[in-house]
């Protein structure tokens, strides 16, 4: 009998969407953006070869930065064997609620796939925002994608909200402080690897009345996404009583 | 009452990641005929998280679970009517998912015991260990029950073409029999969880009197396509080629299929059954 080849339609992997969504106001100018640019660039090779260890997840990266405003500074979102870093400048105040606004759009269904891995967000932000906020971050998890989302924050410098962040996480334990550049950059390679933790192969199951079933602990908003992350191996901040911001 | 010449076949393959990890398949597969009108098909997904080590010897028991419970309603009412108003009725499919789950339970904290793995107290925290989905099927001479807690897919794939229809592209349907609420991200609906009788999604319909078929499939096949419409594509695409081919030559090819498709899409381990009904 002749050969023939397998039934169905194209063969796709799940896309895992992972965002950078920077503070550029002006407080993060000097050292403190340059350690984010410089942080985020180094992440960028161990994130290729994460994905490549797991090739049936599409890692796909984008950044957005937000000061007075918010933009995508990648216009779509960017395999990561493609991605590469534009450093970022600091000025201007914290639109973070416009940041929020810009997200929201991005995780409806479509131009989200129902099929996709949870989108990891990781909000980095030294300050308060001066928009309202609230509003944008409620809509954003109310979302079925942004209550899926797995946020991140990294609180820069002892000036930063972390009420605020800890609104976006749903958990304060994933709210990292980075009170000196060594921990900005520290916190950061750890946020990276959370795409490898959320593409691993497995499907936790959810409580019979739709909450989820694990909790990481720490304060629970009840927006938690539902956790495949690893808090243990969260780096410890640097004890430092000079140096920090 | 369909005249039936009722074909099954299946397949359960590892998925690739799994071989990249060295972990094992966590889905499982059963299927069986107790007359010849009359078959029960099973499909599960083992969690495989780091949390539920034992969901391969869960997906096991959730297969068997079905085959068992079923079994022994055919047995005490019969597959026809009595059997119809039971399955088809709220009350009866109640009682039926909790029989399930209470089934599954029995099964695998005897599991646990006779393989003397950790005591557990925490009855839940066991459980968990074994979390996996569950799909089945029963189909009879006149009826099928289609029953479903987690994330997976019942397919019907039904000749849609008549003499009056003359496009040659509207001549397969395919649609799910359950329409179960996509949870978005990895997390699904589980054995494992409390009350977890309450999340069992069920239909039950006339066997239409039209050539068809039936798949059941875990949601690594569904996953490794880009949408909906691609995977009910593909359920179309399975039913020509048993309808071009036969069912013997399907089913020759369909584990490296699967294994193709998991290399290629999700990733993940895949289990499919195919009930093909050619209704002469």
């Amino acid at each position: 009998m002749a050969e023939f080849k397998r039934p169905g339609g194209e063969l796709s992997s799940r896309p895992l969407h992972f965002i950078w969504m920077v503070d550029c106001s002006g407080s993060m100018r000097g050292e403190k953006i340059g350690k984010v640019n410089h942080a985020i660039q180094s992440t960028i090779p161990e994130m290729a070869d994460a994905a490549k260890s797991n090739p049936y997840a599409e890692l796909l990266i984008r950044t957005l930065a937000f000061s007075s405003g918010a933009e995508w500074v990648t216009s779509k979102p960017v395999n990561v064997e493609d991605f590469s870093w534009s450093d970022l400048t600091a000025e201007g105040v914290t639109d973070m609620g416009k940041a929020f606004d810009l997200i929201c759009d991005q995780l409806t269904i479509p131009p989200m796939s129902d099929r996709a891995l949870p989108p990891v967000l990781v909000l980095i932000s030294d300050g308060q925002p001066t928009d309202d906020y609230k509003s944008s971050l409620n809509r954003l998890l109310s979302l079925p994608w942004g209550k899926k989302s797995v946020r991140i924050a990294i609180s820069v410098g002892q000036d930063a909200d972390d009420s605020v962040l800890s609104e976006f996480t749903g958990n304060k334990e994933l709210v990292l402080q980075a009170n000196n550049a060594a921990d900005l950059v520290k916190m950061i390679k750890w946020a990276s690897t959370a795409a490898a933790m959320v593409s691993a192969p497995s499907s936790p199951p959810v409580s019979a009345d739709g909450s989820e079933r694990e909790r990481t602990g720490g304060i629970n908003s009840g927006n938690a996404a539902p956790l495949v992350l690893d808090i243990n191996n969260i780096p410890s901040v640097t004890e430092e009583e000079n140096n920090v911001w | 009452m369909v005249n039936n010449r009722l074909y099954v076949i299946g397949a359960c393959v590892k998925g690739a990641s799994h071989k990249l990890n060295g972990k094992p398949c966590q889905d499982n597969i059963k299927y069986k005929f107790i007359e010849k009108d009359t078959v029960i098909l099973a499909v599960a997904d083992g969690h495989g998280s780091e949390k539920s080590p034992f969901s391969e010897d869960g997906s096991k028991a959730a297969v068997d679970a079905f085959h068992t419970v079923t079994r022994r309603y055919i047995n005490s009412k019969g597959k026809g009517d009595s059997l119809r108003k039971f399955l088809g009725s709220e009350k009866g499919t109640a009682t039926f998912a909790r029989e399930i789950t209470k089934d599954w339970k029995q099964r695998v904290r005897k599991l646990h015991r006779i393989n003397g793995r950790e005591e557990i107290s925490q009855k839940q925290d066991l459980l968990l260990k074994y979390g996996s989905t569950l799909l089945g099927l029963l189909i009879t001479d006149s009826f099928y029950f289609a029953f479903q807690i987690g994330d997976g897919d019942i397919v019907i794939v039904y000749d849609k073409s008549d003499e009056s229809d003359k496009n040659p592209n509207n001549d397969y349907q395919a649609e799910h029999i359950i329409n179960i609420p996509k949870i978005l991200g990895v997390e699904t609906h589980s054995l494992c969880v409390r009350e977890s009788w309450t999340t069992a999604l069920t239909e039950l319909k006339t066997r239409p009197e039209i050539p068809h078929a039936f798949m059941l499939s875990t949601d690594g096949l569904s996953n490794s396509y880009r949408d909906e419409k691609t995977f009910l594509f593909t359920c179309r695409d399975y039913y020509k080629a048993i309808i071009n081919h036969g069912t013997n030559t399907v089913w020759g090819k369909l584990n490296t299929w699967l294994e193709e498709t998991s290399r290629d899409g999700s990733g993940d381990d895949i289990s499919l059954i195919i009930a093909y009904d050619e209704n002469l």
